[in-house]
């Protein structure tokens, strides 16, 4: 029961972490490829102030959600104008920078170690010890995180945000201020995306860089595009749909040097055939998209 | 009192002056129309005036305040609208959507989801919708604008630019590829316009379209103004015939 509450607790925060970047693929359209790196801060950020200094849970949350967002602010700076290749290169480029630093310093981080015994949340006291508490704790941050996408993507700023998606000449010409709105919701996306690095942080207790590699990128990815990018329900049907494949893969009788590649197989597998039958992906539009 | 003053404007694509020491001035509330054979520089003056280009050297006055500095979406918020040669609406946007966006009213910043927007959105949907039903696309409206063919697209980007309540409105190409009904129309948004006190500039290839509407007509070659007139006048100029046919004209 508790392996499954643990499950579910891990599949709410990557709901958190791949709705942040569906906002930022999916609705403006930037092909964001360091989005795990904003988790890392976030997580990292919590670890280090929960273990090293003491600090209480809430602290931890708020320098995460912070840390990652003012990360989200210096990238975009140099990023927002920055088209298609040109943006996956430099953001791909920006989350193995930040991995790096993970590894390098280790007075810090732990390096590639990692940080282990990392408490659980918290709230003055009252500690989430419990498995089921902690999965409470986290579906109620899920709910909120998801009406605050709902309200922002049915906002006419989020309306906004689709226009410099779908033309973004057009909308320089009537009076968008895009590079602003990418700096913004890149910074939303950064802070969310550092929220569920906190909880991860907390509820797993152990963090290391391999966590939040380009492979950890590359999967949710995968979770945005098969569900749906830029729908509301999609980020949440792609991961729960392939985090529960991939946890049941773990009991198939096979030998671990057989699953690791095997996982990759069936990555790319999915890719192919969501990209050949429904390139929007499950809760896609029937019509398709000129970019992911 | 000209709305738009264009004073030695050069833009330039590498070795070539696309737009090359060019000079005219567009006179408030009137329809001017832009023509020249293809290449002169004509939608390079469009996208240089609406900043979707950078000029290189001159300048650009609007209502007598300098603008080649202002990125384009600044541009836009002063009263400039313009259409494209080649569609650019919204695709997967509905199009009452895609006028919406056009709305300066539209309670569009990030901040503006903490307020509650819900009431001033149902109004200006409505009014989104009498927009839509100048064009009779009102029954389509919620349909995706790549679903439209190609003259509602167009129409619904012309559409677009009005909602946006500009004083300028730049109009590139918007007879062409549509049916002689679709023409009717835009023809009536135009002169409407006209009678709201509005300026409009239309590139235009079309000149039976060109001839009938416009007040003033405008005639660029190699990126430079070489004839203005009305349209009469411009009919018989030598320099005129001469750029579009090649050939030096003589009595």
């Amino acid at each position: 029961m508790d392996y499954f509450l643990t499950i579910a607790t891990l599949i709410l925060i990557f709901i958190i972490l791949n709705q942040s970047y569906n906002l930022i693929i999916g609705y403006t359209g930037m092909v964001h490829l360091g989005h795990v790196a904003f988790m890392a801060i976030g997580a990292y950020t919590s670890a280090i102030l929960t273990t090293a200094y003491g600090t209480p849970f809430w602290f931890g949350l708020l320098s995460g959600i912070i840390l990652a967002a003012l990360a989200g602010l210096l990238l975009g700076i140099p990023t927002v104008r920055f088209r298609d290749d040109y943006l996956v290169a430099a953001t791909l480029g920006m989350g193995e920078i930040i991995k790096i630093i993970l590894i390098n310093e280790r007075q810090f981080t732990g390096g590639s170690t990692g940080i282990p015994a990392i408490a659980p949340p918290d709230f003055f006291g009252l500690v989430l010890k419990n498995n089921f508490y902690l999965f409470i704790f986290t579906l109620v941050i899920t709910a909120l995180i998801m009406l605050f996408v709902w309200r922002l993507t049915h906002s006419p700023f989020g309306k906004t945000l689709e226009a410099v998606r779908e033309d973004e000449t057009a909308a320089k010409s009537l009076g968008k201020n895009t590079n602003l709105i990418r700096l913004q919701i890149l910074i939303i996306g950064a802070g969310i995306a550092g929220l569920s690095g906190v909880l991860y942080a907390h509820t797993t207790q152990f963090i290391d860089p391999n966590v939040f590699d380009v492979h950890r990128m590359i999967f949710v990815l995968l979770q945005v595009v098969f569900g749906g990018s830029g729908t509301f329900w999609g980020p949440v049907v792609g991961t729960v749909t392939l985090f529960t494949v991939f946890e049941t893969m773990r009991f198939l009788p096979l030998p671990p040097h057989i699953m690791g590649p095997m996982r990759w197989i069936i990555y790319s597998l999915i890719l192919i055939l969501i990209i050949i039958f429904k390139p929007t992906g499950i809760m896609g539009k029937k019509l398709v998209r000129k970019r992911l | 009192m000209p709305i738009l003053k264009i004073q030695h404007l050069v833009k330039r694509f590498g070795g070539l002056s696309a737009i090359n020491h060019c000079n005219f001035e567009i006179t408030e509330n009137s329809i001017t129309s832009l023509i020249g054979p293809n290449g002169a520089g004509k939608t390079t003056m469009f996208d240089v005036i609406t900043g979707l280009s950078q000029h290189d050297s001159g300048e650009i006055y609007f209502k007598e305040n300098p603008i080649g500095a202002l990125p384009a979406y600044k541009r836009c918020r002063l009263g400039i609208a313009r259409t494209h040669q080649a569609i650019r609406i919204f695709p997967e946007l509905t199009a009452l959507e895609n006028i919406m966006l056009a709305f300066k009213s539209n309670k569009e910043s990030l901040f503006d989801i903490f307020t509650p927007f819900k009431k001033h959105q149902k109004k200006l949907k409505e009014k989104a919708f009498e927009y839509l039903r100048m064009i009779n696309l009102h029954e389509k409206a919620h349909e995706t604008a790549i679903s439209l063919s190609y003259g509602q697209q167009k129409l619904l980007e012309i559409m677009r630019a009005v909602a946006t309540d500009a004083d300028l409105f730049l109009l590139d190409e918007p007879a062409a590829g549509v049916n002689r009904t679709m023409l009717h129309t835009i023809i009536n948004i135009i002169k409407r316009l006209k009678q709201e006190g509005k300026t409009i500039v239309i590139v235009e290839h079309d000149m039976n379209f060109v001839m009938d509407l416009s007040e003033k007509v405008i005639v660029m070659d190699y990126g430079k103004e070489i004839a203005e007139g009305t349209p009469s006048e411009i009919q018989n100029n030598p320099k005129v015939l001469e750029a579009y046919l090649g050939v030096k004209h003589t009595n």
